[in-house]
């Protein structure tokens, strides 16, 4: 703290926020709990309230930390270096990855649903060689695909099951 | 008896099954040791949907080898390439990746994988040998104790890890409410559900796990990351030592062991404090203390010796308590869970040839990666031309994978990227992130040993503190959490009054 103007880190006091309100959370859950069953002498709410009010207390202090101009130090990248600027378009490009790959992996299956996932990562983190970067992309999934699919036996999404008419049994709707 | 049950491990870790899910565990872990942006926590969560359909034995020697394994591969990145691919080789990379700029890549890789060989095989006869006497101990835990014992390791990790105490306990707390997230199996009732179905399983912890890694670190690296190929240092001949090398390393060597295994068996939180205390050390008694700062080879030998010896250590409570001093080992007990095994007291007299062959495993295992890294080391080297930014995409595609082929519930998906942006937040915060998986693989067990307590003295909450273990424990904690907060406040006053 240089002088009497203290610079305040805001995206950490909006971060410290959330968790104040996480505690909260915890804590209005863990108060409106109605305990049922048999009568155990410690039900489920005890711990609860125990843990939303160590969070409580935590995020409390934080936060005045924060206002009092404690910043917390980025953590250093593996194999490359940290950077002063923030980079929102690569970050937006991999949420936004994810985001596609959630809403399309039951409807359209793994492969569709991932290939442009590694793109848009590899894309976001740097690369700019497409010839090698799709090649690889394509390599990698669909060998995932298969490797899972037939080799584990795990029940990965093929997809396109509205064309065939036989839906699966709908578990829930989102 | 004790004797015949390790022999009868170590035949068992003979058997092709189990030799080759050795060898693929070793040959991962230095895999994982090398790369960067996958180190052996997120490696061993990633895997762990795959290997439920295997049988445990195979899978937790494979595990506890890429534990190991990766403490070899870091330091080949930090020698050569002066990026640690792993945090306990951040002090390997200060003198080491000196060395290689001076042409002397050959020792500095030796030195490391050696004093790792004997740090780990050292480490590895303290564990057969302390484990089973801890269990023991272990028995005569009550349950306050055992809930004290777990609120100290709480406590210890959360202060130690990262920069701000705070923020590790925070970091801890919210593990801990992630933990709560889910239908309590003793009374039925929900909590933090939120009506929804698919939470009333709880978050899976897998998923948990692989989003803040994987996702988190993938989102920073995004947001704020530069990946650049560093200039890799040429090795030129073998990895060897001459006469003089070995002279000067058996003894940081030893050192480092006898810093890392103990600070490995305490809840020290990994392995950044002992591979600094070696550091720090070693310069400390270095003769020529010029050389530190340029190469020093002791800088090499302790540090890298003290990380294996702490990866050792770290499994003695974990088997013998069940309760895991560093981010591995807290996964890897994740691990024993998902198979139904719970490490603790019981487990040496409930299993006793699963934990010898995994103790005999990871003597071969240990063998076993020193003739990888030896000889073979320019391999790995030239895994290092991997571009990052496909590295990352694969890691980001495993890890999808794993997290929804657990359950098939895009529900998982959406707690993955959800996890992950708290992951991404944490890095930019600098909040650390082992102490919140801690809290989410110990904090079930923490509730249940707190109500196991109160239901035998009937609701009466100071029978928590009514055992000299507990008070013992929780002074310690007092102690742990106090230090740093007066530590540097007395420390600056008595400066100021030695400068007046």
């Amino acid at each position: 703290m240089k002088s009497s103007t203290v610079k305040v880190a805001k995206g950490e006091l909006v971060f410290t926020s959330f968790l104040l309100a996480v505690s909260l959370i915890v804590l209005w859950d863990a108060i409106t709990l109605v305990e049922s069953g048999i009568n155990a002498v410690v039900g489920p709410k005890a711990f609860a309230i125990a843990i939303g009010a160590i969070l409580f207390v935590l995020s409390s202090i934080q936060i005045i930390a924060v206002l009092r101009g404690d910043k917390g130090e980025p953590e250093g990248i593996e194999g490359g270096e940290l950077t002063s600027k923030s980079n929102w378009k690569a970050l937006l490009i991999v949420i936004s990855a994810i985001l596609f790959h959630i809403f399309t992996l039951e409807l359209l299956g793994f492969i569709v649903a991932t290939v442009p996932l590694f793109i848009a990562i590899a894309y976001a983190l740097g690369d700019r060689r497409w010839i090698r970067m799709v090649v690889v992309a394509v390599a990698v999934v669909v060998t995932t695909f298969f490797v899972f699919r037939e080799g584990l036996q795990l029940n990965i999404p093929v997809g396109f099951e509205f064309l065939t008419g036989e839906t699966e049994i709908v578990e829930e709707e989102w | 008896m004790e004797f015949a049950d390790f022999l009868a491990g170590f035949s068992n870790s003979l058997t092709p099954q189990n030799l080759m899910f050795g060898v693929l565990g070793t040959i991962l872990g230095t895999l994982v040791g090398v790369l960067p942006g996958i180190g052996p926590a997120l490696a061993i969560s990633l895997l762990l949907p795959v290997t439920l359909l295997v049988e445990p034995t195979g899978a937790l020697i494979m595990f506890a080898a890429i534990y190991y394994g990766a403490m070899y591969g870091g330091s080949t990145t930090s020698i050569l390439l002066n990026t640690p691919g792993e945090s306990g080789s951040v002090m390997t990379a200060i003198e080491g990746n000196k060395m290689a700029r001076r042409g002397k890549a050959g020792a500095a890789l030796a030195t490391a994988a050696i004093g790792s060989f004997i740090a780990g095989a050292i480490a590895t006869g303290l564990l057969a040998l302390g484990a089973p006497l801890l269990a023991r101990l272990g028995l005569l835990l009550t349950p306050p104790d055992y809930l004290a014992l777990i609120v100290l390791a709480f406590g210890t990790v959360g202060a130690v890890m990262g920069k701000s105490m705070i923020r590790g306990l925070i970091s801890l707390s919210l593990g801990l409410v992630i933990a709560l997230v889910g239908i309590d199996p003793q009374s039925g009732n929900s909590r933090l559900t939120f009506d929804n179905i698919y939470a009333a399983d709880g978050i899976e912890t897998i998923v948990v796990i692989v989003s803040l890694f994987a996702v988190g670190e993938t989102l920073y690296v995004a947001f704020r990351g530069n990946l650049k190929g560093g200039t890799i240092e040429k090795l030129k001949g073998f990895a060897f030592l001459s006469r003089e090398d070995w002279r000067r390393s058996w003894k940081p060597w030893l050192r480092g062991t006898a810093i890392g295994f103990p600070t490995g068996v305490l809840p020290a939180g990994g392995s950044e404090l002992p591979t600094f205390l070696s550091y720090t050390l070693e310069k400390r008694l270095a003769k020529n203390k010029d050389e530190f700062g340029n190469g020093a080879i002791e800088g090499v030998a302790g540090p890298e010796a003290a990380n294996n010896a702490n990866a050792g250590g770290t499994l003695v409570p974990m088997l013998a308590l069940g309760i895991p001093t560093s981010g591995t080992a807290a996964v890897i007990l994740a691990s024993f869970q998902s198979f139904n095994i719970n490490p603790g007291p019981m487990l040496f007299t409930e299993q006793p040839v699963l934990v010898w062959t995994l103790i005999a495993s990871l003597f071969l295992g240990n063998l076993l990666l020193l003739v990888i890294n030896l000889p073979l080391v320019g391999m790995w080297v030239k895994l290092l031309s991997i571009p990052a930014p496909l590295l990352y995409a694969g890691i980001i595609t495993f890890a999808l994978i794993g997290a929804y082929a657990l359950n098939n519930f895009v529900f998982d998906l959406w707690m993955a990227l959800a996890i992950g942006i708290i992951g991404l937040l944490f890095r930019r915060y600098g909040y650390p992130i082992t102490p919140l998986i801690l809290g989410v693989i110990l904090g079930p067990m923490a509730e249940i040993q707190f109500r196991r307590s109160l239901q035998i003295s009937y609701g009466d909450y100071s029978f928590l503190i009514s055992t000299p273990f507990t008070v013992v424990a929780y002074t310690v904690l007092v102690l742990v959490v106090l230090a740093p907060v007066f530590g540097p406040k007395l420390i600056k006053r008595l400066k100021q009054n030695s400068n007046k």
